[in-house]
């Protein structure tokens, strides 16, 4: 049977099964979900399946596994990395109907299903006085699925990491239609090797999560905010380092380069401070502890000699630093019509000569390299920004791409901290195992996807090849 | 300036800005409301246009189906990072679906229904003046303040037309109206004829000029767009001042605090900012300050307000396109009145219009009003 044959069979199936109005195969949606958050993947799929229950997933994934069909998860489509682009064609499965949520307070946990995004699931939880650790810049679109099958992190991933750290249980469906119950809805448990943690990142390419069990916690009684600003990148990291060993853990450690301030203030008149780097700090505590600790905080960055210190007194102020970090993103995407966001992760003591290393790269190539990121967790996002559609510019582009993850592989770092493989960083990852001698790591993973997908059906093309 | 808009290459540039990031998705009423399907989402949306402009993808008729799934309330573009305006975007889409003939069937009704009576709704011109009746002051045709009444709220709230003509002649000597008044053109420009609106727009401008008004009040935001915001589109210079009437009774009465109005009795209101009247022409600070201004009126926000106000579902042809799905965007629309609050007020016929309706399915104890309703029952009563 042709591949065309064998996806009409299934097809024809799942509209007996499931219902003729999930499975659409007209030309707007093939094209459309051609498409994720990448400047240039795209590739149809055969159809679009959208479900609304772990019944739904379940008939797709027999009738796929039986004929062989590729099926790619998707959420809403935010991948930076290509990760839920059709490139073998197939079945896209979409996810965005199932939305439930539930909390429970009382365990300190919350169940949602896979199309709920990360910010509906937070601000239910924020309604019982608890929130979700996790907090990707995408929260109020990612989907929980996506973001666990991404393994997502966020501003507070220096204190909390990423999904991974909160996941407890997840409904998965594999290839053949068999739901697996992972993990438990519990803080502490072993059951024997870990299946649930390979599905966190796996980027669809194992199974379909359709549902999760998370952790939450308590939000902080108060927050002190700070954005500051020093002249010497080394001063500021240096700031970092004491205020860490002085038993301060903040929950937020971020920063922006010189060019990113620029940019918010040209695009959005903000008229922040232009020095070299700047860091955006959040404290976490009880109000009545947090002024002697922010004054502590204060004194470190005097000691470190910061040029300015803008420490937010109302919740107004707060939200205004806060709103400055988040114009990072938008200042450069009103700029330029391509963004190659890096997403490498170095060790702490090796943030400062990779952000120079960085630097020397954008002389070299130039093309602009706006910088900013989580350096509380070594996770920096530098950004390559090209204005125009140019075959040649975009090619410099790629090159810097590759150049600055071979920094982070130098330094014993890693080429994606929360964004994933995909289809972007396949060689990148090849050769950064290569580089660290883990060659052979591919080959376990091979062997862990047949266990799961015999017929290699899931997300095919994604972080193996 | 109309080369622009139809200007393909300027087109494709402008969509080469969205990043696809799907920022989007979560301020779209009609991609909630069809469940979250992405040929729905303004992303979707964009895609699709340039899918078209490039030659990527056929235009057909369901295309064009799912690019009229539409409200152009433009919330999306509050959301958009490289700062697209989308609704403007997607409008350009429809002039574009327009000229190669694929308008969906209802949609075309509508055309049609402009071009033979020159109205959105296909009922005879003279109907216009229906609203004459339900007032009992004197009708004149020739003022310095001269209204135009906009078919929504001529043809489908005459007595709101009352209200608007009686309050504003409480304040001036004289106003005119125009007997059977016709069309301001947005319809036809929201169906993505731009031509038609031009005679539209030729056609209202003509008939204004026959009260030799220098002040035009409307109480219809669309109608203000078509004389304030989208002349420019054609280099037409509008000759006269043209007012929202919330605009007019917030100079009257609130601005300098000249005049203090007191309502029956005590109540808590809150305000759905119209996005034609909010969004797309910025006025937020009258409405609210005119509702301030008012002894007895406890002002509550309503959730989702001001620029983040969340869209009725009557907006952009959709509530012609599709009404069930607009009335079901409407109903959602309700969960956003804060507890104790018992009247919405807005300043739109259409958003008055389709929120009533989702009240009055819903059972819940609620009304909506226009602010002039209130404004007439302060002061005629």
């Amino acid at each position: 049977m042709s591949v065309d044959d064998r996806i009409d069979k299934v097809l024809r199936i799942l509209r007996e099964t499931i219902g003729e109005d999930k499975v659409i195969d007209e030309e707007e949606e093939l094209y459309v979900y051609g498409f994720d958050a990448t400047p240039f993947y795209f590739s149809k799929p055969h159809a679009v399946v959208r479900v609304s229950s772990v019944d739904d997933v379940i008939e797709v994934l027999k009738a796929a596994h039986s004929y062989r069909v590729p099926i790619v998860p998707r959420g809403h489509g935010t991948s930076l990395t290509g990760a839920v682009i059709p490139i073998s064609g197939g079945i896209i499965v979409d996810l965005s109907p199932m939305t439930k949520i539930k909390v429970e307070p009382d365990n300190g946990v919350v169940e949602a299903e896979a199309g709920a995004t990360v910010a509906e699931v937070d601000l239910e939880c924020n309604k019982y006085g608890f929130f979700l650790p996790p907090d990707p810049a995408s929260a109020e679109v990612a989907t929980i699925g996506g973001a666990i099958a991404e393994d997502s992190g966020g501003m507070r991933g220096a204190r909390y990491g990423t999904f991974r750290n909160w996941v407890l249980a997840l409904d998965v469906v594999i290839p053949g239609g068999k739901l697996l119950k992972l993990g438990a809805p519990v803080y502490k448990r072993r059951m024997g090797y870990d299946l649930m943690q390979l599905f966190i990142g796996s980027e669809g390419t194992l199974g379909i999560i359709v549902k999760a069990v998370l952790k939450i916690i308590p939000l902080p009684e108060s927050i002190s905010r700070f954005l500051v600003f020093f002249d010497n990148i080394e001063n500021a990291i240096n700031a970092l380092k004491e205020i860490r060993f002085s038993k301060i853990n903040p929950l937020i450690m971020e920063f922006m380069d010189l060019e990113t301030i620029r940019n918010i203030n040209e695009i959005f008149k903000l008229n922040l401070p232009e020095h070299e780097i700047s860091l955006l700090i959040d404290i976490d505590g009880y109000s009545s502890s947090l002024i002697e600790i922010s004054e502590r905080v204060v004194k470190i960055f005097k000691r470190h000699n910061v040029s300015e210190i803008i420490q937010a007194r109302s919740d107004e102020e707060a939200k205004k630093l806060y709103a400055a970090r988040r114009a990072a993103y938008p200042a450069i995407a009103r700029r330029y019509k391509i963004i190659y966001s890096e997403d490498i992760v170095v060790p702490l003591s090796k943030i400062l000569p990779t952000l120079k290393e960085i630097k020397n790269i954008e002389r070299g190539y130039g093309i602009d390299i706006v910088t900013f990121g989580h350096i509380g967790d070594g996770n920096l996002h530098p950004n390559i920004c090209v204005k125009e559609r140019d075959p040649e510019l975009i090619d410099r582009a790629k090159k810097i791409f590759e150049e600055i993850c071979d920094i982070a592989i130098k330094y014993g770092g890693v080429v994606s901290g929360e964004h994933g493989i995909g289809i972007q960083k396949l060689l990148t990852f090849k050769r950064m195992l290569e580089i660290h001698n883990s060659l052979d790591l591919l080959e376990y993973m091979r062997r862990i996807k047949q266990i799961f997908d015999p017929y290699n059906i899931m997300n095919p093309g994604k972080i193996l090849n | 300036m109309i080369n622009s808009i139809i200007d393909l290459q300027k087109f494709k540039d402008i969509i080469e800005y969205c990043k696809r990031c799907g920022f989007c998705l979560p301020y779209c009423p009609t991609y909630e409301i069809h469940r979250r399907i992405e040929t729905i989402s303004p992303r979707g949306k964009l895609l699709m246009s340039l899918g078209i402009i490039t030659g990527n993808l056929r235009i057909r008729l369901r295309t064009a189906e799912l690019l009229f799934s539409c409200t152009l309330c433009n919330r999306c573009s509050q959301a958009c990072p490289a700062g697209i305006n989308i609704s403007d975007t997607l409008l350009r889409t429809r002039i574009l679906l327009f000229k190669n003939k694929l308008l969906p069937h209802s949609i075309s009704k509508i055309v049609s229904n402009m071009i033979l009576e020159r109205n959105p709704y296909g009922v005879d011109l003279n109907n216009k003046n229906f609203w004459f009746d339900f007032t009992s002051m004197e009708i004149e045709n020739k003022a310095n303040v001269a209204i135009w009444m906009g078919c929504t709220t001529a043809l489908k709230r005459p007595e709101l037309a009352a209200h608007v003509y009686e309050v504003v002649k409480y304040f001036e000597k004289s106003v005119a109206v125009i007997d059977n008044e016709p069309c301001c053109g947005i319809p036809l420009l929201y169906a993505g004829d731009l031509e038609g609106y031009y005679r539209s727009l030729k056609e209202s401008l003509k008939a204004i000029s026959t009260t030799k008004a220098s002040i035009v009040i409307t109480p219809c935001p669309s109608c203000l767009r078509a004389f304030r915001q989208f002349p420019q589109l054609f280099n037409v210079k509008v000759p006269f001042r043209v007012m929202h009437v919330i605009e007019y009774l917030w100079e009257r009465i609130a601005k300098k605090k000249s005049m203090k109005l007191e309502y029956h009795n005590e109540v808590s209101v809150t305000y759905h900012d119209p996005c034609e009247l909010a969004r797309h022409m910025n006025i937020y600070k009258e409405p609210r300050e005119l509702l301030k201004s008012i002894n007895n009126i406890n002002f509550i926000e309503m959730n989702n307000s001001g620029i983040n106000s969340k869209c009725c579902g009557g907006g952009g042809l959709y509530m012609g396109f599709n009404f069930d799905k607009a009335l079901a965007i409407a109903s959602l629309r309700l969960y956003d009145v804060p507890k104790g609050v018992k009247i919405i007020t807005t300043a739109c016929p259409t958003c008055e219009s389709i929120l009533s309706v989702a009240i009055n399915n819903s059972g819940r104890p609620l009304k909506v009003v226009d602010i002039v309703d209130i404004v007439h029952e302060i002061l005629f009563s």
